[in-house]
């Protein structure tokens, strides 16, 4: 579903020198898989998911979702996700219902489907007692879940989730988690970033060690225990990183 | 979903946004309806308070001499009407609150005997020089003297059979209200002590046997003419800087809202991921704050209109024609229109650029005063709306929209100038709104700096310009051509053959080689950029048939023109004939090369080349055609040649449409200007084609004219059999 091909993106700087924030990264992600993009801050997850969304243009390498080249086609690649961050900001002097009709709207959903998804999404979601309250009046998980209720609005089979539950509190991240399990179960290709590794450990079925731009390592959590020698995911990230340093500073010296 | 369905969707989500924003709603509404009238009679009740006091106050009239200061005592002592208060305001004054300063002076000639009193005039530089920084009132002479340089009061005691009444003309400051209030007294006490006298005469010349009737321009009253001080009323000045402030004040807000607001909120990126190309976004945008802007202008226009009416400031403000009528009103509404959209275009651009609210405000300010300045200047007394001032945004609606609120009806070519270069600079601003509001570094704060949009090394080669590229060029040649051709001033300004070659110059410059160096540094290919490319072999044989023909019907349509349609005036046929006798003057390759090879060249480049190529992807094949054919026509400042230079333009687009190169345009326009050059010297042709040539405006023979048609019409045909290759 998800396929990038040697993704370069490079940043230019005022003191004149480039930053490659993302340095010739492949993977690849499959329908009804929960990947897990980690690493450190900085280490370009979120230039990453934003090439692959079409927010940001790749300097070099392609990125194909759902079929669709980013670069040829990126609105056809944009009617195919669904992407969301923990701080997705909503129009705060519009209702959750309103902004489920906009979004709809520039999606290119007909009149009744619209209306008849966001009844259903309102339902789902447990949102029927704000869905008329003006969203900067609606507590953090009721925004979560609007954010939600936006996402799924025109049922696209990939998600790419940057940072979901950064910041939230141990409710609302339930709910976030819960719908990310859910999604993956329904055969969605998900792709999602964090920090948190303890997290992504239950959560992903793979997962991408992202340092400096480039990937580490990548596989399911067996693959990384046996490379690293390690058990806890955060053990096996730490242990990475610190290889990784030793053979950069190898080849410095 | 369509395009425009998405636009209008943006649309209503936006205005509805905007619209539940109490900020919004404060500066759009409750200002203009509530603070203004408020404001207004506030002002008008402080104005009020200050008449009134300033009319107990004394006030000192400059008079020459003592027969004089004489004869203003007694006339106040007649009239009575000043005298208690006068008295009574200025104790310290003797003999009453008019001062008078008087000098000795023999009095003036034939003043010796005194029989009927009119007031006359003296001219004294000196006195004027000792009664300066003190005189409220002076008066002047009523002819001959046309310099006011000194004023004083004086008397003229002689028969009104010698001396005719005259009407003194009398030079107050007009910004001085209390020089305007003395005034009115003085004229009050003159008025009514030259009626008092004239019916004292009247008695007298009765009872010495005079017939009445005879007596009749005895009555008249004193009525002096107004200073001839400049006197354009306040309300001309005053309403088109207040609407022009005001509209732009109405789109401050939402413009930052929906830009940098939607990007410091985080909701940018959510919209940034729809479906939606960044130009339907910036474009349903655009509209909220242009239709804010223009509903801010609507309701000031309004409220203005009605505090002025309600609270009687109608006499204050508007001292000369009181208030526009309703029809004038309207049309400086519909002028509003441009200008609203123009402002909202600078506003989004400006604040396309800032990451933040706070940024946004930052860059609104400097915007503000930018706007200002020339708002002011227009705003000046004086400033007249001339070709130069047409094409200057925002002087130019400044001085419509006076023009419009006066009663002098403006220029039917300067309308059309201010509004085409006001849409002009809205289409550029829109695309610049749309290019910076789409772009990575403006969309994340963290990808990178703003350098990136205008370092060499980081600009991506692309196969032609941006319509938002294209537009900015064009915005930025059209005032340098229409300011260049002004200053060579239509042949006055440079002699001979000099108007010709330095228009040449102009025409390389601006239409090719600027197109060329932009095509360059922004790396942008050369043969597709500006179409400098290999033609079609077929269209270039399109072109040579078109151009051969095309100026015997351009021919036909200007002289059906000028037999049914216009007039030619005689000042311009004389301006033809002087550069034509230059032209005629000149070597026919000189001629050829100046008029026919470096238009063709140079302006193929920038219209058909450089417009056409950027605006391709946004109007498509017609929509580009028919906008640079209008935008050419615009070009060329003329009402008469507008229809021939816009359909030349159409007929030149289509064939670089379907040559993919603008060479077979360039081959049309040159046979086409060098055989309209060749026709005015029917000399240098040979007998059996100069036979055919018509009088100077007279018609060709209708088979010569339904030859050229057919010829035209074949061109085309051949252009229209190319079929659409792999590059359209």
């Amino acid at each position: 579903m998800i396929e990038a091909h040697e993704l370069v993106k490079v940043f230019p700087t005022t003191d004149g020198r480039d930053k490659r924030a993302v340095d010739g990264l492949s993977f690849a992600v499959a329908a009804g898989e929960i990947y897990g993009l980690l690493g450190p801050n900085g280490a370009g997850k979120t230039t990453t998911l934003r090439m692959l969304s079409g927010l940001l243009t790749p300097t070099a390498g392609r990125a194909v979702l759902a079929g669709h080249d980013v670069a040829d086609d990126p609105l056809a690649v944009k009617r195919a996700i669904g992407f969301m961050t923990a701080d997705t900001g909503l129009y705060q002097r519009l209702s959750p219902r309103e902004l489920l009709r906009y979004f709809g709207q520039l999606q290119g959903m007909a009149d009744t489907e619209l209306t008849r998804r966001a009844d259903e999404l309102i339902a789902l979601l447990g949102m029927s007692d704000f869905a008329d309250t003006r969203c900067g009046g609606l507590s953090t998980g009721q925004k979560q879940r609007t954010s939600i209720a936006r996402v799924l609005l025109g049922d696209p089979p990939i998600l790419i989730l940057d940072e979901p539950t950064l910041g939230l509190d141990v409710l609302t991240n339930r709910v976030i988690l819960d719908f990310i399990r859910q999604q993956g179960d329904r055969g969605k290709a998900v792709l999602l970033s964090t920090h948190y590794l303890d997290e992504a450990e239950t959560l992903c079925d793979r997962f991408g060690l992202l340092h400096q731009g480039r990937l580490m390592a990548e596989g399911d959590l067996d693959d990384l225990r046996r490379a690293s020698g390690e058990q806890r995911l955060s053990e096996v990230f730490l242990t990475m990183v610190a290889r990784q340093q030793a053979v950069g500073a190898g080849a410095g010296a | 979903m369509n395009r425009m369905s998405r636009i209008s969707a943006v649309y209503c989500k936006e205005l509805l946004d905007i619209l539940r924003d109490r900020r919004t709603l404060i500066a759009m509404v409750i200002v203009p309806v509530v603070l203004y009238p408020m404001l207004m009679l506030l002002s008008f009740q402080a104005t009020e308070t200050q008449i009134g006091r300033i009319s107990q106050e004394p006030y000192t009239v400059a008079v020459p001499d003592e027969q004089t200061r004489a004869w203003l005592l007694r006339a106040m002592g007649t009239v009575g009407a000043y005298q208690a208060a006068a008295t009574q305001a200025a104790p310290p004054a003797p003999p009453a609150a008019v001062q008078m300063l008087s000098r000795d002076r023999p009095p003036p000639p034939g003043a010796a005997d005194p029989v009927v009193v009119w007031p006359t005039v003296v001219i004294d530089p000196d006195v004027e020089a000792a009664v300066r920084g003190k005189r409220e009132v002076e008066l002047t002479a009523p002819d001959g003297q046309t310099t006011p340089q000194t004023v004083l009061v004086g008397l003229s005691l002689v028969e009104p059979a010698d001396h005719p009444p005259f009407q003194p003309r009398f030079f107050f400051d007009p910004r001085n209200a209390r020089s305007e209030l003395a005034m009115n007294r003085l004229l009050d006490v003159l008025r009514r002590y030259g009626e008092i006298c004239a019916e004292q005469i009247r008695e007298r010349l009765i009872a010495q046997g005079v017939e009445p009737w005879k007596l009749a321009t005895l009555s008249a009253p004193v009525s002096p003419e107004r200073t001839p001080v400049a006197q354009a009323p306040v309300l001309a000045h005053i309403v088109p800087i207040v609407l022009v402030l005001m509209t732009i004040t109405g789109a401050i807000y939402p413009a930052i809202d929906l830009t940098a607001g939607e990007r410091e909120r985080g909701t940018l990126q959510t919209l940034m991921v729809c479906p939606v190309p960044t130009i339907e976004l910036i474009t349903g945008k655009f509209l909220v704050v242009a239709t804010v802007a223009l509903i801010t202008a609507l309701l000031n226009v309004a409220s203005l209109g009605v505090s002025i009416q309600v609270s009687g400031v109608a006499g204050q403000l508007g001292r000369a024609g009181g208030l526009p009528s309703l029809w004038r009103l309207g049309m400086v509404v519909v002028m509003m229109v441009p200008f609203a959209v123009l402002s909202a275009a600078m506003l989004m651009a400006v604040c396309s650029f800032a990451r933040t609210f706070r940024e946004a405000q930052n860059y609104v300010m400097p915007l503000i005063i930018a706007v200002l300045i020339p708002a002011m200047l227009a705003a000046l007394p004086g400033v007249v709306l001339r070709a130069h001032l047409a094409v200057v945004p925002v002087a130019n609606m400044v001085l419509l929209t006076r023009d419009l609120l006066m009663a002098d009806a403006p220029n039917r070519l300067a309308i059309v100038l201010v509004l085409g270069s006001t849409t002009l600079y809205a289409a550029a601003a829109v695309a610049l709104a749309a290019r910076l509001f789409g772009s990575e570094s403006v969309v994340f704060t963290d990808a990178g700096s703003y350098r990136a949009l205008m370092q060499r090394r980081l600009i991506k080669p692309r196969a032609r310009p941006s319509a938002a590229g294209g537009l900015l060029l064009l915005a930025v040649i059209f005032p340098a051509y229409f300011y260049w051709q002004l200053a060579l001033g239509g042949g006055e300004g440079v002699g001979g053959s000099g108007l010709f070659v330095w228009t040449a110059v102009m025409i390389a410059v601006l239409f090719a080689a600027l197109p060329i160096a932009v095509c360059r540094y922004f790396r942008i290919d050369l043969s597709t950029g500006l179409r400098l490319a290999p033609p079609v072999a077929r269209v270039v044989v399109s072109g040579v048939l078109i151009g051969s023909v095309s100026w015997v019907l351009g021919h036909e349509v200007a002289v059906w023109q000028l037999e049914r349609v216009f007039a030619i005036r005689p000042e311009q046929i004389e301006v033809f004939a002087r550069l034509e006798a230059v032209l005629r003057a000149m070597p026919l390759w000189q001629v050829l090369g100046l008029m026919a090879v470096v238009p063709a060249i140079g302006e193929e480049i920038f219209f058909r080349g450089w417009l056409l190529g950027s605006l391709r992807s946004a109007l498509g094949k017609w929509g580009a055609i028919a906008v640079v054919a209008v935008i050419f026509g615009m070009f060329h400042v003329s009402a008469m040649r507008l229809a021939v230079t816009i359909a030349l333009g159409a007929v030149l687009g289509y064939l670089c449409w379907q040559g993919r190169s603008v060479v077979p345009a360039m081959v049309a326009h040159l046979l086409h200007n060098g055989f309209t050059m060749l026709s005015a010297r029917p000399e240098q042709l040979p007998g059996w084609l100069a036979r055919h040539l018509p009088e100077e405006l007279g018609h060709f023979a209708w088979p010569v004219v339904a030859a050229a048609a057919a010829v035209f019409v074949a061109g085309l045909g051949v252009a229209a059999s190319v079929r659409r290759g792999r590059n359209q």
